[in-house]
Parts: C-alpha cells; structure tokens; sequence
C-alpha cells in the first residue's frame, strides 16, 4: 500500500514539475517580439482597410449598422456579452479620430513603441472591433484577436522594438533576461493554435469530400475564393487527392506532432506549404499569412534570434560552443546564469541554438 | 565573478533552468496555474460544442452546460468559433443579387452583385462583402413559423403517458417558436441594414418612394467531371441559383 501511495506520490510531483517547467520556466522573448512586428503589422493593415472604408464598414448606414450588429451578438436569452464601444459611435468625425488612434495603436505595437502600454490597448481596440464589425469577419480576424490577446501577456517589446533601441541610446537599458511571462503568452499561442487545427481537422474527418480525396478540387474549383485560376489541375487528380489527404492528417496531428523536436520542423514547414497555398491561390493572402505568423510561435526564440541577426551567416559555428556567464546571488542562493550583451542577448541564444 | 561554460551540454534554453529557479512564487504559479486552465477550457470549449453538434440538431449535453458557464468571457474574449474552415466539405459560396428602384422614374434602376473583384479591392475588402453575403445566407430564417404538434385524435381515449408525451411536445414548440421570432427577427434586421445600405450608397432616398431588391443567390461548385470533360468554366452562368425568400407552397396552399 506504501509504495503505491509513494509512486502516486511521486506521479503527481512530477506532474507538477512538468507543467511548472512548460508555464513557468523563463523563456528569452525573441520569438514574442518577432510575433509582435508581424502581428501587429497583421493588425495594421486589417484596421487600414477599415479606416479607408469606414463610412461603409463602420458608419451609421453601413452595410450591417451598429444596432444591427449587436442585435447578431445577442443570444436568444437576450444577452449579449460582446461588447464594444463602436456600437455607440455614430458621428463620422468621431469614428474617425477613433479609426486613426487605433491605426496608431497597431503602428506603436508594430515598432516597439510604449510596448506594454499598446498591447493592452491593442487588445480593447481589436475585440471591440472584432464584436462591431460582426458579420463581416472571417478566419483572420480570429487569428488577429488572439494575437492581441496574448501579445499582452509577455514582455513582446524586450527586443527589436523601439524601446530597446531608445533605452539603449538613453543607457538605461537592462540585459534581456528571459522571463515567465514571455513563456506564458508563447504557450498560450501554442495551445490555442493546437486547438484550431485539431478541430479543423476534426471537422474535415466529419466531411466525405475530405476522404475521396475531392476536397482540394471544390476548394479550387470556388470562383469566389480564386487567386489564380488552378482548374487545370482536373488532370491531375491524384495530386488533388494527395493535397487533400495531406491536408486532413496534418491538421488531426498537427497538436501532437508540432511537439517533438523531429516532427515541428516537418509540422512547421507543411504549416508555411498549406497556408502560403491559401495566401496565393485561395484569395486569402491576410488569413494564410496571419496562420504562419501563428505557427512562428513554435520556433526556439534563439532560431529566431539567428535568423534575425543573421549570425548563422557571419560567424562560424565553433564560435557559438562558449558564451560568458556572471555568477549571481539571488534570495541567498548562488545561480549560474550567462551574461546579457547589448545586442539583446543574441549571444546566449546563439549558444542555446548551437545545443540544440 | 566571470566563468565560462560549455553550453553544448545543454538543452535548449526552455528546459535548461532548474524547476527550483522559478521566478514566481508557488502561490502565484497556483493561482496562474487555475486561471490558464480555465482560459484554456474557454478556447477549448466552443469548437469542442460546433463539433458536438450533428446533422439531426441534437448536440452533447456536456458540452452545452459547459459553455453556458463559460457564455460570458467566451463572449466577451471573441472566442466563440468552431475553426470549421472548408469543413465537413467545401461548400458553394453565397452572394447578394441587387435592385436599386427609383420612384422619380428619370434614373434607371441599378442592379448589381456582391462581392465582386472588379469592384472590391483590394482583396481583404472583396473578401469583407464576400463574408457579408455569407452571413446574409447564414442568417437565413424561413418566414414559416415551426409547424404546431398535432394533437391526439379527440376520440381517442388518452393514456397518461399520451398526456405526458404531447405536453412536452408542445413545451418544446414553444422554445421553438420562441427561437424562429429571434432568428426570424435578426435575418429581417440584417436585411434591413443591407438594404439601406444599398439604397444610401445609390443616392436613393426610402422617403420618396425608393426602394432595394436583395437576392440570396447561392455559386455551387463544379465537379471534376464537369471541369475535366464537360470543359464547364466555374463562372458558368447554369451554376448560379436564385434562392426563394419563402419556401414552395404546397398544392393545398399550406406551407409546410
């Protein structure tokens, strides 16, 4: 009885130490910040697109007027809990200024600019949005609003962004040091990308066209979704069919596959194949581009970090096997931890990229 | 004090610290731990009840009361999606056909479609009066109320598990009914808004006797045959179909 009270012990410490390891463990926020520039340049562009068209969108004879969108919002019971401040605005000069400061929100989000403060304002800005503008909305406003949900969460401005650059400058800037709240929001864009392709795929399982391999051909076949007219591919409809299977089990898997450090660079680079297929000849360049920024969130922020600094390039791989460390005292304990550089810690994330 | 370190011992950097390094208290991590989990279960839950849901309009118990707890930060967080894209199978796409009348009999009337490429760009614009006409015909509620449960033969002497079978017929007409009103109502408003829309971007006025025809017209999709042999074009006009507002009525008059 002792030792199965011991293993049951010892099963849930482990439990526990696991997913204080996945949520908690720091993590250097070069991955965050990149999500950030292409989010919120995501961001940008959508809302562009509504301030040129506002009186069309968002003005009081639109095609779905404010009332109308919050009577769509509302369940049979009578409530409504998406709200937005939107659906009180009917002067034109108002919507304006508010269409403009929103612009400015996305801009200062994109850059790094007063990060902290923006992402938050991002958050309101793109949910009220999202509930005004109910009706109009497709798969890019949902990858968009969960951007903005989670680029608030963590330090997405510790690096390539406006503020590091002005701190710099100023001399108060702080080594980048990886932080819990950088992992939480990476996690959470994890699982929730997790969660649209598993029921993406589920629900392609349900349909009979997803399994005869005809699925792709429909897809294509759809005048209004067009990009590039792809129907001579009707002579090739084992390719479509192989499209289409591909399509389906990568979406079932994609949340058990895009774990493994074999199986996320295959999961990833399908990922960029099946979207950037979406972006170019589906007609929808915004929502195939905003679901690769989504699975950017998978790639180790020191990937990123050699990437963006191009080192992999310039400096041979003998060079990334030592960085320095300082020894820190920390609540009365000593700690190892590698020194921060002022280029944003690309040094130590060199290091972790060469272990990995 | 500076020391140098092997790192290609190592793992990547998210496994390398020592669970013991955490820089949240326990007290915190237990409390964040309760509240990622709950957002989680809220992500999880809307897509989780799409899927419950089957062709006979019968979903899963569990997943309902669990996103009724949830209904408000689901809501509120624009959580609410089932992440179907082109599933179960890709389907025909959906578009509005219009007239636009003038009473002063000078101006010719205006007809015209939605979306279209020609007119609508760039292509996030296009795809915005795309999802509109989607949503039109989603929104789409037969004029027709839910037909009323028949009642039990008068003659017929009723045993109490008839009695009982009929009350609760006539208890689900009722939330029926009560939800055709609200549906019906949102598909009259949205039509309603559209219309207006149609009429103010024409430079009609619904005062002077101006008015808006809108059309569901649903684009089916051609099949391989049809491309591959039949050397069919998908902007045939035989794949574009007119939807009725009510449906046929029958040969007794009574819709059913």
């Amino acid at each position: 009885m002792n030792t199965l009270v011991v293993a049951t012990g010892d099963w849930f410490s482990g439990v526990w130490a696991a997913w204080n390891r996945f949520w908690f463990q720091p993590q250097q926020p070069h991955t965050l910040a990149v999500v950030r520039i292409c989010a919120g340049a995501m961001l940008l562009y959508t809302h562009l697109v509504w301030l040129i068209n506002q009186q069309m969108f968002l003005g009081r004879d639109s095609w779905i007027n404010g009332p109308t969108a919050e009577l769509l919002n509302t369940s049979v019971d009578g409530r409504n809990f998406a709200w937005s401040y939107l659906y009180y605005v009917d002067s034109p000069i108002l919507l304006g200024l508010l269409n403009l400061a929103a612009v400015i929100v996305f801009l200062m989000l994109t850059i790094g600019f007063y990060t902290r403060v923006v992402s938050v304002l991002a958050f309101i800005i793109t949910l009220s949005y999202c509930h005004r503008l109910t009706g109009s909305l497709f798969g890019l406003d949902q990858v968009n609003a969960m951007f903005a949900t989670y680029l608030m969460l963590g330090p997405s401005g510790a690096v390539y962004s406006v503020d590091r650059w002005l701190a710099e400058r100023r001399g108060t800037a702080t080594p980048v040091v990886p932080s819990a709240g950088t992992t939480i929001a990476i996690r959470l864009l994890q699982l929730h990308m997790c969660v649209i392709y598993l029921f993406g795929g589920i629900g392609k399982a349900r349909g009979e066209l997803w399994w005869d391999g005809s699925a792709c051909w429909y897809a294509i076949a759809n005048l209004e979704y067009q990009s590039f007219d792809l129907t001579w591919l009707v002579q090739y409809r084992w390719f479509i069919a192989l499209l289409t299977h591909i399509t389906v089990f990568w979406e079932v898997f994609y949340c058990f596959l895009v774990w493994p450090k074999l199986t996320r660079p295959i999961c990833l680079a399908l990922a960029v194949g099946v979207h950037g297929g979406i972006a170019l000849f589906l007609g929808m360049p915004t929502f195939g581009l905003a679901m690769i920024i989504g699975n950017l969130a998978f790639v180790y922020p020191e990937t990123v970090a050699a990437v963006v600094s191009l080192k992999w390039l310039r400096r041979s791989p003998e060079s990334f096997d030592e960085v320095p460390v300082v020894r820190l005292k920390k609540s009365g304990e000593e700690r190892d931890e590698r020194r921060e550089t002022r280029d944003g810690g690309n040094a130590r994330i060199l290091a972790g990229r060469r272990a990995t | 004090m500076t020391t140098r370190i092997n790192t290609s011992q190592e793992s990547s950097p998210e496994r390398k610290l020592a669970p013991d390094t955490f820089s949240i208290p326990l007290g915190w991590r237990i409390g964040l731990s309760a509240l990622l989990l709950l957002h989680l279960l809220a992500v999880f839950l809307p897509p989780f009840q799409f899927a419950c849901r089957v062709g006979n309009g019968s979903s899963s118990p569990f997943a309902d009361g669990l996103v009724g707890w949830f209904r408000p930060y689901i809501g509120a967080l624009y959580l609410d999606h089932g992440y179907f894209f082109f599933a179960p199978n890709p389907g025909p796409s959906h578009l509005v056909k219009y007239k636009v009348e003038f009473a002063d009999g000078e101006r010719a009337p205006i007809e015209g479609r939605f979306p279209d490429l020609q007119q609508q760009q760039p292509r996030l614009k296009y795809h915005r009066h795309f999802m509109i006409a989607e949503a039109y015909n989603n929104q789409y509620t037969s004029p027709v109320a839910p037909p009323e449960p028949s009642p039990p033969p008068l003659n017929t002497q009723q045993t109490e598990r008839q009695r009982r079978l009929h009350a609760d017929r006539v208890l689900a007409h009722e939330a029926q009914l009560s939800e055709w009103k609200f549906r019906r109502r949102q598909y009259e408003e949205l039509q309603k808004s559209l219309t207006q829309h149609l009429l103010k971007a024409h430079g009609g006025d619904a005062e002077v006797g101006d008015k808006v025809t809108i059309t569901r017209v649903e684009h089916r999709l051609l099949s391989p045959f049809e491309a591959g042999e039949l050397r069919m074009k998908p902007s045939d006009p035989t794949t574009y179909v007119d939807l009725l507002e009510a449906p046929p009525a029958s040969p007794s008059g009574v819709n059913r």
